[in-house]
Parts: C-alpha cells; sequence; structure tokens
C-alpha cells in the first residue's frame, strides 16, 4: 500500500505492507530508532508518539491508519540542534537514567502541554499512566514536566 | 567544599537520550545482519523426543533452524563471572534436549528478516514426552522420583550459623513468623537484546546490554573454545537492568548461531520472553523464630528458608547463601542460624535481582520485628534501636568490620522528621472505610564483594595534549550515572571541569580488568580506584612540570587546571602546556594505569517510613506519604542518589503490594504480559522524601557508600509493616493483594 | 501481519462494499488497541482486514429525536471530551475515562469495545443501564437494531457476524433528573482491565430521595457484562436509608456469590461488590462524580 504522511515535519511516500505497524515503519523504514518497543501491547508506553495532536501507541497503529496523518515523535523535538524546553527541563531535573522510558515519556509530556498549559500534578501523572519507568519512581519527570508547563 | 562532587548532575547521555540518538543493542544494525527468533517450551517439564524444522527451513528468507540437534551439549552455567569460579553449577545447554520450565530454550530461527523468523517459528513441529511438572518447592521435595535434574531437585542446602545460644529464660518470649516473597520480573523497561558478529577472522564481538563484560567473555569463549582474545565483549548501552542483564542468559545462544553462521545475528526479546525466559527475583519462604527478652533484646534468632531457583541453578546457590549473610550486618544478634534449601522446580529461572538476596530475607525479618514489637507492646522504631548495629560494629557472621555504621541515626532522625510518635497508633484501628497507617524498616546492604569474593579493579587515565583526559575503566552504565558518577570523582581530583574528562565504558579489548557491576562494588571500588588512579595522575603532571618548570615538585600545586609554584603563583602552565611540552619536547607520556585492591565492605544502611491507606471496602491501598533515609557516606551526585531511591521504592511498592509472576499448577506463567503483570505507574506513585546522612568514615571514594540496592531492600516491609498497621492484620504473602487484605479482613 | 490485505473504506456505501469482500477470517479494525494484541498474540486469525478509521460518517456525537447517537469511531477521549455526556450519561462519562491511558483513550473506539465483547469492556455496563441499541450495518447495505443485551452473546464474542459492523450506538437521552454513576475497581487505580465495575442510575427525586426506573449492570462477573434486573427492584422508588443501601448490597453479594460460584475470584468480588455499590448509591445521591481518573 501506498501511504503518504508526515514525520517531524517530513514529507514521506512509502510503500508498505498495509498492516505493518507505525512503530516499524519508523524504526526499520525511516531509521528513527528513538520511539522504542517495550512491551508490544500498549501497555508501556516507550513507543508513544503523536499523531494528530494526540498521544498514541505506535505499537498499536496500522499503516492505513497514518495515511495523510501527521506524526512527531522524539527526533522532532528537538530544532536544528536546540533542545525543545521539555527536553532540557527532563536534563536539568534529573529525568533521566536508563533513557529508555524517555522518548515515550517525553511525547506523552509533549502531548500534554500541546493541550493545555499549566497541569496539575494528577494531570501530569494521568497523561503519563500509559508511561511506565523502572528506574526514577516518576517524581523527577513530573517535576521536569511542571517546570515547563 | 567540593567543586564537583557533591553536586547535581544529569546522567553523561542525559541529551543523547532525549533526543532518541542512544542505539540500544534492539536498535543495532550490522551489515549483512539476520534475525533470531526464539522457540520456547510450552510446557513445564518434558523430554523433546522430535523436533522438524523440515518447513520452517523452505521457507524463503530462513537460513538456519538451532536446535539441540546441532548445537553443542557442553554444559556451562551463565552465572559464572571467572574461571573455575566455585558454586556456578553447570547445567545448561544452548539448547536443551530436556525442558524444565514453560520458557525453556528449544530452538531457534535464524532468517533475513524478524517477520520471516517470526513466521518460521510457526511451522516447526516439536513432540514432547510431557513430565510430571513440579512446580512449587514443596512438590519438588517430596517428588524425589521426579528429577528435574539428574542430580536431584535439592540444589543445595546450607546451615550456617554463629554466636553462641543462651539459654531461654522466663524474661524471654519467642516469636515466630513466615513470610513467603514471590517471583518478580525486573520489569526494566528494555527487553533483553544482542547483537553477535563472527568475523572471517575468527574473532567473535558481540554487543550486549549486560552487566559484566569479562563474565560474559569467560562464558562465551570456554563454551565455544575460543581463546579469550578472540572474543570481544562490548557493552552496549542498558535500558535498565536491576540484576536482570547480570547473567550471560541468551549471550551463548546468540554468540553460537553467529559463529555457527559467520554472519551478524541480532536476538532482541519481546516482553513475555523477557518475563518468563531470562529471570525472575526468586520466590522464597522463611520462617524466623525469634527469642526476645520483654526488654525487646533479641537473643536468638533461627530462619528456615525454602529457596525456590526454577528450572536451572544459574546463581541461586550463590543468592540463597546470601540471604544468610545480610541480618547479622542490620541487627545485633548474639546468636543467628539460616538453614536454607535451595530446590529446583519447573518454573522460569531464578537469578539476582536488585538487592541479591536481600529484600528476600530483610522483607520477612522487618516484618517480624512488627510482630515482635506488636508482642511486647514496644514501638516499632523503639525495638529497632535497641537491637541494630552501631558504628564500628563487626559483622558477626564474617567477622569485618561494618564500618561507620549509621542506622540508627537514620532511624532515629527520620522517625522525627516523619513525626513517628505522632502518627504511629497500635490497636486504634478505626471502623471508617479508609483506614491509614504508618509503618517502618531498616535495611542493610554491602559495598562491593570484599569478603567473599576477590576484590580489585583496574583504571588507567591518560591525558591528552590539550589537557583533557581519557578514563579507560570496564564500566558499566546501567543507568544509575556511573559514568558521571566516576568522571565526577576524577574530576575532583583534577580538578578540571567535568567535559574534560571522558569516562569509557566497558569492552573486553580496550578496558582494564574489572568484574562489573554486581554487589554494590561501583561507587565503592570502582569509584575509590578513580580517585587513586587520578591521585596518580596528578602526580605525574605535578612531576613532569617540575621538569618543565626546573622546579621543585614540593613547589609546585595544581588547581583549576594549571599548575603553579606555590610561593609564586604567577609562574604557572596550563595542563595543557604540561602535556604538550611533556609529549612533545621532554619525550614523556602522562598516563598512569592502577590496580586498587578493596580492603573493607561497610554497611550501607537505609530506614524507610510509609505512610498508607487502605480501602477495606476493596482492598485496595494507597502509599500517601513516604520517606527514606540513608547512610550514604557521600553522596557523589545527590541528584542521582535521589533517583535511585525513588527508583527503589517503586520497585519495593509493587514487591509489596501488585508484582507476582504467578505460575498455574501446570507450570504455566499467567502473568506473562504487562497486562496484568502491573508496575507501579506515575498516579500510584507517592512522592518520596529522602533525607540523606553524609557521615563518611569508610574507604569508599570521598568516603561515599553504595545505594542502588540498599534503598530498595527496605521498601516493601516498609509498605507492608504500614499496612498491618492500619489494618491490626499480620499479612505477610507478598505481594499483599486486596483479595488477601479482604480475606484477612472478613476472618476479623 | 506482512501478508495482510487491509481494505480502507471512507465511507459507508464503500463500507458496505467492503462487507461483501469479508470472509469469515476477515476482521474490522478501529482503534487496534484490542484486535492488534490479539492478532500479535496468534489468538485470532486473520487474512484480511477492514479499517474502519477512515469512515468519517462514523465518528460522531449528536442529538437526534429525542436519542443520543454515538458513532461507533468515536474514541473515547472524545467522549470524554462531549459536555452532552457528561451532562446526559455521566455512567458512560466515567467508564470512558477508566478505559486504558491516554494512549490507549485517543485510539480506541466505543464500537471496537462493544464488538470486542468482553466481560471486562468498560462501556457496556455504562451502556446496559441506558437500554443502548447498537446499530449494525451488513453487507446488503442494511441497518438493523440490536439491544446490547441481545449482542452480547459470551465471553469475546457477540452476535456480529462476519459481514457486519457496528456503526453507531444510541440511547435514549435520559431527562434533566437522571442521574448515574460508573464505579470500577483494577489491580491498580489506573490503566488497569476491570476486576469488578458497576453501573448504576435512574431518575433521582432529590426530596423525597428515591430513585425510581433503576438500572443495574455489572462488568467482570459474568461471561458478559450483565443486567440484574432482580437487584434494581431492590433500590427502586425506595427511600435510600443507609439501612436500605446496606440489604442491597448484601443482596447483590449474594447474587455475585452465586453468579460466579466456582470462580477464584469470587470469595473478593463478593466483598469487594459491596463497597463498589454503596459508593455508586451514595454518589447518586450526592451527584458527586464517583470513579474518576
Amino acid at each position: 500500500m501506498f501511504i503518504k504522511f508526515k514525520v517531524n515535519g517530513d514529507d514521506y511516500e512509502i510503500d508498505v505492507p498495509p498492516a505493518i505497524r507505525l512503530i516499524d515503519i519508523l524504526r526499520d523504514h525511516l531509521g528513527l530508532t528513538g520511539t522504542k518497543e517495550g512491551c508490544g501491547e500498549g501497555e508501556c508506553g516507550t513507543c508513544t508518539v503523536i499523531m494528530d495532536s494526540k498521544s498514541v501507541n505506535s505499537c498499536l497503529v496500522i499503516a492505513s491508519q497514518i495515511r495523510g496523518k501527521e506524526i512527531l515523535t522524539v527526533e522532532g523535538l528537538a530544532e536544528d540542534g536546540k533542545l525543545d524546553a521539555l527536553q532540557e527541563s527532563f536534563i536539568r531535573n534529573g529525568a533521566v537514567q536508563c533513557g529508555y522510558c524517555t522518548p515515550g515519556m517525553l511525547m506523552a509530556a509533549k502531548a500534554l502541554l500541546m493541550e493545555r498549559s499549566d497541569p496539575t500534578e494528577d494531570e501530569i501523572r494521568g497523561a503519563i499512566s500509559g508511561n511506565l519507568c523502572r528506574c526514577t519512581g516518576y517524581s523527577k519527570i513530573v517535576q521536569a514536566i511542571k517546570d515547563v508547563a | 567544599m567540593f567543586k564537583h562532587i557533591g553536586h547535581t548532575h544529569p546522567v553523561h547521555d542525559a541529551t543523547q537520550k532525549v533526543m532518541g540518538e542512544v542505539i540500544y543493542a534492539s536498535d543495532m544494525k550490522l551489515h549483512n545482519m539476520l534475525y533470531a527468533k526464539l522457540l520456547l517450551s510450552p510446557i513445564a517439564h518434558g523430554r523433546i523426543l522430535s523436533i522438524d524444522s523440515s518447513r520452517a527451513e523452505k521457507l524463503p528468507g530462513v537460513v538456519k533452524v538451532f536446535s539441540h540437534l546441532n548445537s553443542p551439549d557442553k554444559l556451562y552455567s551463565r552465572y559464572r563471572i571467572i574461571p573455575d569460579q566455585v558454586n556456578c553449577r553447570e547445567d545448561e545447554r544452548i539448547f536443551t534436549d530436556k525442558v524444565r520450565f514453560v520458557g525453556d530454550r528449544v530452538a531457534a530461527v535464524v532468517a533475513r528478516s524478524f517477520d520471516v523468523a517470526v513466521k518460521a517459528i510457526s511451522l516447526i513441529h516439536v513432540q514432547y514426552e510431557k513430565l510430571p511438572a513440579l512446580v512449587t518447592v514443596e512438590q519438588a521435595l517430596e517428588n524425589k522420583s521426579v528429577k528435574i535434574h539428574a542430580s536431584g531437585n535439592l540444589l543445595y542446602e546450607y546451615d550456617l550459623k554463629y554466636g553462641e545460644k543462651e539459654p531461654l529464660s522466663e524474661d524471654h518470649i519467642t516469636i515466630e513468623t513466615t513470610t513467603q516473597t514471590q517471583k518478580m520480573h525486573h520489569a526494566a523497561m528494555e527487553n533483553h537484546a544482542y547483537m553477535a558478529n563472527f568475523d572471517s577472522s575468527g574473532k567473535l564481538t558481540i554487543w550486549s546490554s549486560c552487566q559484566g563484560v569479562y563474565g560474559v567473555r569467560t562464558i562465551l569463549a570456554d563454551l565455544l573454545n575460543l581463546t579469550y582474545n578472540n572474543v570481544r565483549v562490548i557493552k552496549a548501552p542498558i535500558g535498565g537492568s536491576f540484576g536482570g542483564k547480570q547473567e550471560a542468559i541468551f549471550e551463548p545462544l546468540v554468540a553460537f548461531m553467529s559463529k555457527d553462521l559467520r554472519r551478524p545475528v541480532k536476538l532482541a526479546l519481546n516482553r513475555e520472553e523477557a518475563i518468563v525466559a531470562t529471570m525472575t527475583r526468586p520466590a522464597t519462604k522463611s520462617t524466623i523464630t525469634t527469642a526476645v527478652s520483654k526488654y525487646g533484646k533479641i537473643k536468638s534468632c533461627d530462619v528456615a528458608t525454602l529457596f525456590d531457583a526454577g528450572g536451572y541453578a544459574t546463581s541461586s546457590i550463590d543468592n540463597g547463601y546470601a540471604m544468610a549473610k545480610k541480618i547479622s550486618r542490620l541487627y545485633s544478634i548474639p546468636y543467628y542460624s539460616h538453614k536454607c534449601k535451595i530446590v529446583y522446580t519447573n518454573t522460569p529461572v531464578a537469578g539476582g535481582a536488585r538487592g541479591w538476596g536481600g529484600p528476600e530475607i530483610v522483607a520477612p525479618f522487618e516484618i517480624h520485628m512488627d510482630a515482635v514489637a506488636k508482642a511486647l507492646e514496644i514501638d516499632p522504631v523503639e525495638l529497632r534501636v535497641r537491637n541494630l548495629v552501631h558504628p564500628g560494629d563487626v559483622d558477626k557472621a564474617t567477622n569485618f568490620s561494618l564500618g561507620n555504621a549509621r542506622i540508627i541515626e537514620c532511624l532515629q532522625r527520620g522517625a522525627e522528621a516523619f513525626q513517628w510518635t505522632k502518627r504511629y497508633s497500635r490497636g486504634c484501628v478505626n471502623s471508617s472505610r479508609y483506614k491509614k497507617g504508618v509503618g517502618v524498616a531498616c535495611a542493610a546492604h554491602k559495598n562491593g564483594m570484599y569478603g567473599g569474593f576477590p576484590e580489585h579493579s583496574t583504571m588507567t587515565i591518560k591525558m591528552n595534549e590539550d589537557g583533557s583526559f581519557i578514563l579507560n575503566g570496564c564500566l558499566h552504565e546501567v543507568g544509575c550515572g556511573t559514568i558521571t558518577s566516576i568522571g565526577l570523582i576524577a574530576a575532583e581530583v583534577l580538578d578540571v571541569p567535568l567535559d574534560m574528562i571522558t569516562v569509557s565504558e566497558a569492552d573486553t579489548e580496550n578496558s582494564p580488568y574489572d568484574f562489573g557491576s554486581y554487589g554494590s562494588r561501583v561507587t565503592y571500588i570502582c569509584g575509590e580506584c578513580a580517585r587513586q588512579t587520578a591521585e596518580r595522575v596528578k602526580d605525574r603532571i605535578l612531576e613532569c612540570a617540575s621538569t618543565i618548570m626546573q622546579t621543585p615538585r614540593e613547589y609546585l600545586s595544581a588547581e583549576d587546571g594549571c599548575v603553579f609554584r606555590i610561593d609564586r603563583e604567577q609562574e604557572r602552565l596550563t595542563y595543557r602546556e604540561v602535556a604538550t611540552i611533556a609529549k612533545t619536547v621532554n619525550n614523556r607520556d602522562i598516563v598512569v594505569t592502577h590496580t586498587y585492591h578493596g580492603r573493607s565492605n561497610p554497611g550501607a544502611y537505609g530506614a524507610h517510613f510509609a505512610e498508607v491507606e487502605v480501602d477495606s471496602g476493596t482492598g485496595m491501598v494507597k502509599v500517601t506519604d513516604y520517606l527514606a533515609v540513608h547512610d550514604v557516606g557521600r553522596a557523589i551526585n545527590p541528584g542521582m542518589v535521589e533517583g535511585q531511591i525513588h527508583g527503589s521504592v517503586q520497585m519495593g511498592i509493587g514487591y509489596a503490594l501488585y508484582e507476582e509472576i504467578k505460575i498455574s499448577g501446570s507450570g504455566k506463567v499467567i502473568d506473562n504480559s504487562f497486562k496484568n503483570y502491573h508496575i507501579v505507574n506515575a498516579p500510584d506513585m507517592p512522592n518520596v522524601r529522602v533525607l540523606l546522612i553524609e557521615a563518611g568514615g569508610d574507604d569508599g571514594p570521598f568516603e561515599a557508600k553504595s545505594i542502588g540496592e540498599a534503598a530498595t531492600i527496605p521498601s516493601a516491609p516498609a509498605v507492608i509493616n504500614a499496612l498491618n498497621s492500619a489494618l491490626g492484620t499480620s499479612l505477610s504473602d507478598m505481594p499483599i493483594t486486596p483479595d488477601k487484605i479482604l480475606a484477612a479482613l472478613n476472618c476479623n | 501481519m506482512d501478508n495482510i490485505q487491509v481494505m480502507t473504506p471512507e465511507s459507508l456505501p464503500e463500507l458496505i462494499d467492503a462487507l461483501n469482500m469479508a470472509t469469515p477470517d476477515s476482521r474490522l479494525i478501529a482503534g487496534g488497541t484490542d484486535l492488534l494484541i490479539l492478532m500479535r498474540e496468534g489468538r485470532v486469525k486473520c487474512d484480511m482486514l477492514i479499517d474502519l478509521s477512515g469512515v468519517g460518517d462514523m465518528n460522531c456525537i449528536r442529538a437526534e429525536n429525542g436519542y443520543t447517537v454515538i458513532g461507533a469511531n468515536t474514541t473515547f477521549t472524545d467522549l470524554r471530551n462531549s459536555q452532552m455526556i457528561r451532562d446526559s450519561a455521566l455512567c458512560l462519562y466515567l467508564a470512558a475515562g477508566t478505559v486504558g491511558s491516554l494512549q490507549i483513550r485517543n485510539r480506541a473506539t466505543i464500537g471496537g469495545n462493544i464488538a470486542n465483547g468482553s466481560p471486562a469492556g468498560d462501556s457496556l455496563p455504562a451502556l446496559l443501564i441506558l437500554d443502548a441499541k447498537i446499530m449494525i450495518l451488513n453487507s446488503k447495505g442494511e441497518i438493523k437494531e440490536l439491544t446490547l443485551e441481545k449482542l452480547l452473546i459470551d465471553s469475546g464474542k457477540t452476535a456480529l457476524s462476519y459481514d457486519e459492523v457496528i456503526v453507531a450506538v444510541k440511547f435514549l437521552t435520559p431527562g434533566s433528573i437522571y442521574r448515574s454513576t460508573f464505579v470500577k475497581i483494577g489491580s491498580r487505580t489506573t490503566v488497569t482491565i476491570a476486576k469488578l465495575s458497576i453501573a448504576i442510575g435512574g431518575d433521582y427525586d432529590v426530596e423525597k430521595n428515591i430513585l425510581n426506573g433503576v438500572k443495574i449492570a455489572l462488568g467482570s462477573v459474568g461471561r458478559t457484562a450483565l443486567r440484574f434486573s432482580a437487584m434494581e427492584t431492590l433500590l427502586d422508588g425506595k427511600e435510600i436509608s443507609t439501612r436500605l443501601i446496606d440489604s442491597f448490597c448484601k443482596s447483590l453479594s449474594h447474587e455475585i456469590e452465586s453468579a460466579i460460584s466456582g470462580r477464584t475470584s469470587m470469595p473478593y468480588k463478593r466483598e469487594a461488590v459491596k463497597a463498589i455499590a454503596s459508593e455508586a448509591i451514595e454518589s447518586l445521591q450526592g451527584n458527586k462524580v464517583g470513579f474518576d481518573c
């Protein structure tokens, strides 16, 4: 199936099996390995990307469903090498340890902040409830998001 | 006081991580690579009668199907770090001919694409002769005629004792408690992944997210009959390990297949495989009996443990034995005995998990302490104060000093900060639906392996011509900030900005020898090695500067990346000048290799305080407040110390309340997915307050001690003690899930 | 997944065409959050997917002739963003907020939740008490209506034939004195499959403290989500005293005990149901939001 879609502002037109997962398109076809696979079933959130302004698990979206869509991945956060405020906040607040949950966490946070400014702590924790982290205990991640909100 | 250490820094590759630039093993691509997929046993115990892979082999894109039919039958232990290591029962094969747990390695397909490999797996037909599945330790001990391994189901047994048992006076009571701890999934966000490449020069290179490259090398080289110099193990970036990647679980398999095919082979596990087929925290059952005086002094303690090793031995002998060495680091008990049976079962394989025996025995012990406190009507904090070790005490089990053991200070300062006395009440369980309670737990861990295992580390620091440095050690960054900490230590000594020091990661071809990230040794041993090596480099710099400046060494000092005369400060050279002139004019180099030998193993201590709110209608537990107090000696990187504590508590709450790899009667794993294996997520995680006690006094770098494992150990019992306090119950069958809570409440 | 064909209708006529190509081995995919996992686990065989996500007509929430009509492609996030749903069908609003994580809610659809037919499906108890009717399109282009109760046959099984698709859900828009709520227990507070859930609704007479026309449904206590009509009479038209709530909960507990008597989860659910039922009733009285996330 020929599909046309945008990733990080770039236009793509590729021919892929129609039921291939978005995560595989990103990682294998486009070489964007920042998006990770931690469970393949929408539970861990490491595959989170933003599609049409909403956070989604890219392991549960198939090719036919991304036609005409605009997708933002972790690679699209920084502009010309300048880090996004969220990325800087994560670094500054010690919200990064092993880094495996980080891309998905950033995208979930970015989607939240795209939708509302000044979220409460509960809203932040709710927005990342589908992003598991085993290293940080979440507090510094929540603080990092709060700092930017 | 310090320029670099004692200040918070991010992990060294934080920028790359937030950019999504770090290439983990599963992200790797090599030219001409192949993809592997595993076929794991669907039954818990059985002999493989036949494997028909003909249809799989015919599938276009399939390169080869491997099984016991075409792989070495040499037995090995995935736990072995050094040649001839004791307590490494060699009982596994790359591919087994007898399956011993659901998830055992039956076969693998290597294909040109991952999708083809997956499809091919479904075309392999395996016939098994089913054998009775012994899924509990009790079953395995009872059914001696059903042998999981030829050596019998009892893998190992020990009976450790120290001290003198006093005859019991009337003044004593005896308390007995039994606690079951469960199999737990390490749940690193990154599932295990490897890339192996056997090239035409006869060299094997393997990228593995592992905690000890030299251990992996030992196993692979010996197993595949390669000389050690022809096996290169490169530590890949790790997306979390917590002990789950510290044994060579799949490296032998991937390495063998690559060697056979002479092409790069990648194996990346999915979550189910990581839960079932790698390793789990061991399930244990401990009965603790103490004789305690009315004043609350423990006079004697007898422990009997059953330890579930799962289908293969791996580290279980040492891991089980480690349980016996934990309590004596924490409490001063005149007589302690620990009997333990370490037993094979037809269940997923047990292995080391953060705390390495600590959580498994300390959770039961801290629950026991609360039972003692309840029986004697003594405040739980006070009871512990009366029994905890003091600074300078000797560990009665090993006769080594516990160093500046500040656990009592942790407990007392913590109790004050937590307002323990005000919040703790016994016997006032109110009648409302939501019941609150507080609990406390203490823990001790160690700093390295001195006393039980050789303990040394070697590092090289070389100075570049421009005054920057490269520190070459065999370091394994697991996400906790190791590289940064080592860099900070060196930066502090050399007095240069952190970004002037590059700290390399483990690679057997380039790194000096080091045992790896085990036993909480990295800060204490590797960190001190880095400090001493840096001191020696500084000496060398001063020596070279002395020659260049024609000034006695004693007149010179190094500060801020410069060397200057103490009496005439304007006479100075930058590090760059020293290095360049030394190398190019004076024909000398500034490079130091130093081996540090550990010579002590103090305790690392923590006291945790938890408040919970239990919904007695549904059994759901919410952790509403948490304070962790830790005796860390010195916090090299305080923000990361906090981060380690936060993460430890997340793991401990899961251990206490949610997480369990449950096994059915036939040996199947019931919780084989994050859909039903729940780890604490952001909404359920409390903010953890941290209080650090930095009293120094031991041999670590700038007197630092370990944290990552020490913080995991007290967390589960703090939560369990809090909920038992809230409900007036004595629950100890971990995890304490809502159904167990309601069952207990409805019994009362 | 490489060899699976995917049809991508973008209108109802195209959807009918696609249904004509369907076979017993083809599947409908909307959000994909249930189906893709089942396919990956090998629990569902599939040679062709009909991707519904492009059928724009199926994504809507509107009032029509006294009914609230929700298109099958409406996501749970859409439901959470709907003032109409929040005002008139709070039980559904609350249930929608408990579905998975935000990432899941952004994709999972109400049509998919119904068609998946899980006994733990979060929207189902709410839809049952709303007397929801399911609009089903078939390959002949006919639209038939089926009550949700008739549609849910067994665990994971609905009455849908392979050439039928849910296009919308509708229920009579409740009046202004209608109150409803939904309470769920899982293994943790958020992002969890329901271990037990309850939806209760009725017209609440504030002065007399009476619920009229009470409807009660539970999830995760049977092969499908279930209406508990016998329980409804215990509450209906009676003054809601503490005593009534107490005796109601006890009776409900006995019902659960017999409904799932053989199950290992019975002792827990038999007790926990009392807590969530009383919580639900009390929230109806106080018009408090019950379980929210």
